[in-house]
């Protein structure tokens, strides 16, 4: 499956690639047939991906579907086994000389030395990278970053005294330390208080309001909803869905669903057009219209009901939502 | 917003030379910190070198014994020194995963072997010249050829550092260090003492790792003839460097399994 970048943008998504150095309608991220292998199994089993400047993408899937495999090839910690694989205009595993200091990563699962201070860390990060402090010193550059994730009273801890949620914290202060073209993080938030995570989508929104190309995984599909530009569902080491949340939406059934009287023959509502899924009980049936147009089809419903005098109990309708997406997917459903 | 670095990417970064250093400032600041390992890496090797050297110094004259006390505290120093804690720094930093995060950063994989390696190798190396100067006031012959014994020494600090780092391939953990260890250092103790031995395998034993380091320390201290033997030697102690090396850039793996 070829995944192309949506023709179309939204308002603000514009408004952010005004303001990023490369032009927005260029190619940050791509691949074309990328498989990778560790021995026999294969994790990635033939992946097309193209991402643009300045666009916010979130690779989703469930536990060993294939995203941090992906995640990897596409940042150069990995060889891919087949296909080809384009960051920022190179290879991401040959070239990584000239293209990691336009990167920022955060790994799933990336140690520090434990022994080394919040502050030191920092220190020696700054170090190794080619950013160069825009304004003031180095140490006053890591005093304000550390200010953003709430560390600065973590300085002088020693990292291995930090929380999980701290540790994490740290990890997005790196990756964004340089602040990168394109920025790689891979699960930023798993185990961070709702606080924290407030604090880390307003550094990474900020990026990328300013041009940084995001590459999202994560297990809240929420996130995905709020910040993604467009989003892709790994199933099995393939990509099962791709597109903008509605264009995802738009595959999915909304659902329609009431009790009925026992007595009722939800099977008439074949005659209107409608496929009913239904539980029976000795006191009622309850029944669930899967709908791809959720305002004629409820117009059927009522229709019907009112035709025929039913009651319906408990009605409700409900939009499409990522979640049953995912769970579709999930369950190896990809049509 | 605020970043971190409120900080601006031009093309010129910090030279490979100037990231070394910073990768080795901190690993020295976690071994000084570290009293374990700052016990191992420090005073342990002086340690068994001063037990040598008091209860050998006695048997040691005449050049090739003077050959063989170097040869033993060298490789007792730079075996446990730089062979044992390159291993186990390796293993250490690959489990807490930091060996990951220095990967995902901008530093060649060079660069970070040589930044974890290197305070390692200078650490020893300093122990070193502190001892040889220790055996030169206890009255130990100096060497004929310094140039020849310094070499060796060089030559033998990198070969237990890369050896660490093929060695550290296939230890999953400090602790498992004490065991994956073992084979090398038997062969390299076994082949010092080999060369020692008459028994017309001269010219294989004079190509093992004990073996080279034991003629060039002769060849240094006057013992033996500046020949052919001795570069043989020599091209085999660099062979010796060059093998884990390049073994350990193709396998080397950079997170725990």
């Amino acid at each position: 499956m070829t995944t192309s970048p949506s023709t179309q943008a939204s308002p603000s998504r514009q408004g952010r690639r005004a303001a990023s150095e490369a032009p927005a309608d260029t190619i940050a991220v791509s691949a074309e047939g990328l498989r990778c292998a560790y021995g026999s199994f294969e994790a990635v089993r033939g992946i097309d991906l193209s991402i643009r400047n300045g666009e916010f993408f979130a690779l989703l899937g469930t536990n060993g579907a294939g995203k941090t495999t992906t995640m990897e090839a596409l940042e150069g910690h990995r060889r891919a086994s087949s296909g080809s694989v384009s960051v920022l205009g190179g290879d991401p595993y040959s070239d990584r000389a000239s293209i990691r200091p336009r990167l920022g990563i955060m790994l799933q699962e990336a140690g520090f030395a434990d022994d080394l201070t919040v502050e030191e860390t920092c220190r020696l990060w700054l170090r190794l990278s080619s950013a160069h402090p825009r304004t003031g010193s180095q140490a006053e550059v890591i005093a304000s970053g550390l200010e953003v994730l709430d560390l600065a009273a973590k300085a002088t801890t020693r990292v291995k005294m930090l929380s999980g949620g701290q540790r994490r914290r740290l990890d997005l202060l790196l990756a964004t330390a340089n602040e990168p073209d394109l920025l790689f993080l891979d699960e930023p938030t798993t185990g961070l208080d709702p606080e924290s995570r407030e604090r880390t989508w307003e550094l990474v929104r900020g990026l990328n309001d300013a041009g940084t190309t995001v590459v999202l995984t994560t297990h809240y599909l929420e996130e995905a909803e709020s910040y993604a530009d467009r989003l892709a569902i790994m199933h099995d080491g393939r990509i099962a869905v791709e597109g903008t949340l509605p264009e995802v939406l738009r595959r999915e059934p909304s659902v329609i669903s009431f009790e009925v009287d026992a007595s009722v023959d939800v099977l008439q509502l074949g005659g209107v057009g409608l496929s009913p899924d239904f539980t029976p009980t000795p006191a009622m049936t309850r029944v669930t219209v899967p709908s791809l147009d959720l305002q004629q089809d409820l117009w059927r419903v009522l229709s019907w009901a009112e035709g025929d005098g039913v009651r319906l109990d408990r009605l409700s309708a409900s939009e499409a939502s990522l979640a049953a997406v995912f769970r579709r997917v999930s369950l190896g459903d990809t049509a | 917003m605020t970043t971190l670095a409120e900080a601006h990417s031009t093309p010129r970064g910090p030279s490979a030379a100037g990231r070394i250093t910073s990768i080795a400032l901190m690993e020295l600041r976690i071994i000084f910190r570290n009293k374990t390992v700052l016990l191992g890496a420090v005073l342990m090797p002086i340690a068994m070198a001063v037990y040598f050297f008091y209860f050998g110094a006695e048997q040691m004259v005449g050049p090739s014994a003077t050959a063989v006390m170097a040869g033993l505290t060298l490789m007792i120093v730079a075996l446990l020194g730089v062979y044992l804690t390159a291993t186990t720094t390796i293993a250490t930093r690959r489990e807490e995963l930091f060996l990951k995060r220095l990967r995902s950063g901008e530093s060649s994989d060079t660069v970070i072997w040589l930044g974890m390696l290197a305070p390692i190798v200078a650490l020893v190396a300093g122990q070193l010249a502190i001892i040889a100067v220790g055996f030169g006031v206890a009255g130990m012959d100096a060497p004929a050829r310094p140039l020849v014994v310094l070499g060796a020494v060089l030559g033998f600090l990198a070969l237990c550092a890369t050896a660490g780092m093929l060695t550290s391939i296939y230890t999953p953990s400090a602790a498992a260090a004490q065991i994956t260890t073992l084979p090398f250092l038997a062969v390299v103790i076994g082949t010092f003492f080999w060369t020692a031995f008459d028994d017309g395998f001269e010219a294989v034993s004079r190509l093992t790792p004990g073996g080279a380091l034991q003629n060039l320390l002769m060849a240094g201290w006057g013992a033996t003839e500046l020949d052919l033997t001795v570069a043989g030697a020599a091209a085999a102690l660099l062979a010796w460097i060059a093998l884990p090396y390049l073994a350990a850039a193709k396998r080397f793996r950079w997170e725990k399994r």
